[in-house]
């Protein structure tokens, strides 16, 4: 009898060579290309498969230099002065360097620096960060995703956020008996914010190291969210129950939120967030909803008041 | 003790005489940071932030001259005073320091120049030269409001500096142009208020300007500058 074969069926000639296939993947990796998913190849190694990066469909504007991204920084425990802090943050030592994982967790650990950086293989991330001031840069990262690592402690049933704490270094940071940001820096998100797998511990930039003035040894890169959210140089990493004070928060809860969500519609009590300052560029452009990242996490904020919550 | 200040009063008395003169290269340099500022931004050499720094140099050096053309009657006063205290054979008159007065509408003139390329940066850059966006703009951002009072409020004060608005005004000239005063509270409430929490920058000019202000209130309830009537000044 004559069976009509499906139209989906492909020939035999027609199906790729597991062989070429693979290869064609290791070389789209290497090529570190954005938005095609190489993480596919790191969840082989990594036994829970919902951590996976997913496809981003935007198009990337140009990227910001080097020089642009390490010479613009706000890093108030160096200067407020955001040229200064390059040239301050030179002398602050990353080695020795250690991050401590602890809360509610059921493996908590002590790392060192270069044991996380020979564990979690490093990708190449291009992600826009826009600072709640009202500048914005692209930024091409060098980083794993937080969630490899969060998925090594284990947290608890109990553990709801996540807290970054960052470096208070008493010889280098001379910045740091201003009053007002309370110090050590300390910053939070919540516990699905901190699986995404948007969420970068960045470890270099440009393929270089990542310059102290910008987070050295380890820095928290949240793309959806401003730019303060993004602890620099983290040492401790604290899971907790309840919702934990943040730096910003604490010294002007009008003007800074825990969420800290990219959003044109809350502005900022002295100015607008509808518009932002490409570095780079002079005209001014529309600041997009989640800072372009509406796609991959508004899900995370289904049924939520952003105004209030902001 | 005189030795010392010779040489300053043989430039004062200078200054004094020649003030005609010497205004085209004061008013030089108080163009020279929108000359260089210009060159920059032709050529590229911006700061990382271009926008930002556009916006805070011509603001910044609009203030500056305004403050010093607040200062101006203040501190001829001032000086005398301390001339007097003094001893100094020179300066303590009032008239000995009439060019300060002098280069008062110089300097007021250039500071409106430089608070308008300001607000002209703001309206191509900001705006994207659409009026309209300026409503969304000071309902969001009260600052711009308090630039747009100020700006509003020079602009009357530009357009009588000439002699025969002087002349023509007569005592209304000194009325109008006492809108200095709300005009710098305006200026601090604009710098004021677009600065972020943890920054002081703008503090030590919205001190001068309270200082400032301050000795014209005190001068007018005959606090200070109680001095007798030598006939040198017209009648307020």
């Amino acid at each position: 009898m004559f069976i009509k074969k499906p139209q989906w069926l492909l020939k035999e000639h027609e199906v790729t060579h597991e062989n070429t296939f693979n290869e064609r993947r290791n070389i789209i990796k290497t090529l570190g290309l954005v938005g095609v998913s190489a993480s596919p190849l790191i969840m082989i190694n990594n036994a829970l498969a919902d951590c996976v990066m997913p496809h981003l469909t935007a198009p990337i504007d140009k990227l910001n230099t080097f020089k642009q991204i390490s010479r613009y920084n706000n890093y108030y425990e160096f200067s407020t002065n955001k040229k200064a802090v390059a040239l301050l943050a030179k002398y602050m030592k990353v080695r020795p360097w250690t991050v401590e994982i602890s809360g509610e967790v059921e493996k908590p650990l002590t790392l060192d620096i270069d044991d996380i950086l020979k564990t979690y293989t490093s990708e190449e991330r291009i992600y826009r960060f826009r600072c709640v001031e009202g500048w914005s840069m692209v930024i091409p990262w060098h980083g794993f995703q937080l969630c490899e690592l969060i998925k090594r402690v284990k947290p608890t049933s109990k553990a709801k956020y996540v807290q970054f704490v960052s470096k208070v270094d008493d010889d280098t940071m001379i910045g740091l008996n201003r009053t007002g940001l309370k110090f050590p820096y300390t910053e939070a998100l919540r516990i699905d914010e901190a699986m995404n797998p948007l969420t970068l511990l960045a470890t270099g930039l440009y393929n270089q190291d990542l310059p102290q003035q910008n987070g050295a040894p380890l820095r928290l890169v949240i793309p959806w969210k401003y730019g303060f959210k993004g602890n620099k140089s983290i040492v401790k990493i604290i899971f907790t129950e309840e919702k934990p004070a943040t730096s910003w928060h604490s010294t002007s809860p009008s003007e800074y939120g825990f969420y800290g969500n990219v959003n044109p519609k809350v502005s900022h009590p002295r100015w607008s967030q509808r518009k932002e300052n490409r570095i780079g560029e002079l005209r001014k452009r529309k600041t997009l909803m989640f800072n372009g990242y509406e796609e991959q996490v508004a899900g995370l904020y289904s049924g939520m008041d952003l105004e209030k919550y902001y | 003790m005189h030795q010392i200040f010779l040489p300053i009063i043989v430039i004062l008395r200078f200054i004094n005489q020649q003030i005609t003169y010497l205004k085209p290269i004061i008013l030089l340099i108080s163009l020279s940071p929108a000359i260089d500022l210009f060159y920059r931004f032709k050529t590229d050499q911006l700061d990382i932030n271009g926008l930002e720094e556009l916006l805070h140099t011509t603001g910044y050096w609009a203030m500056f001259l305004f403050i010093l053309v607040l200062a101006a009657t203040p501190s001829r006063r001032i000086f005398s005073y301390l001339m007097i205290l003094s001893k100094e054979p020179y300066g303590k008159r009032l008239s000995d320091w009439n060019w300060i007065i002098k280069c008062r509408r110089l300097l007021g003139v250039v500071s409106y120049c430089y608070a308008v390329t300001h607000f002209y940066i703001f309206y191509y850059y900001e705006l994207d030269t659409q009026f309209s966006e300026l409503v969304y703009e000071i309902e969001e951002r009260p600052f711009i409001a308090m630039g747009l009072v100020s700006l509003v409020l020079l602009t009357p004060l530009f357009l009588t500096s000439t002699d025969f608005s002087m002349r023509f005004l007569k005592k209304n000239w000194r009325r109008l142009h006492r809108l200095m005063y709300p005009i710098s509270l305006a200026i601090a409430a604009h710098y004021i208020w677009l600065s972020k929490s943890g920054v002081y920058d703008p503090y030590p000019y919205v001190l001068m300007i309270v200082f400032l202000l301050s000795f014209r209130a005190m001068g007018h309830f005959k606090v200070i500058f109680r001095r007798h009537d030598d006939g040198m000044e017209s009648k307020r």
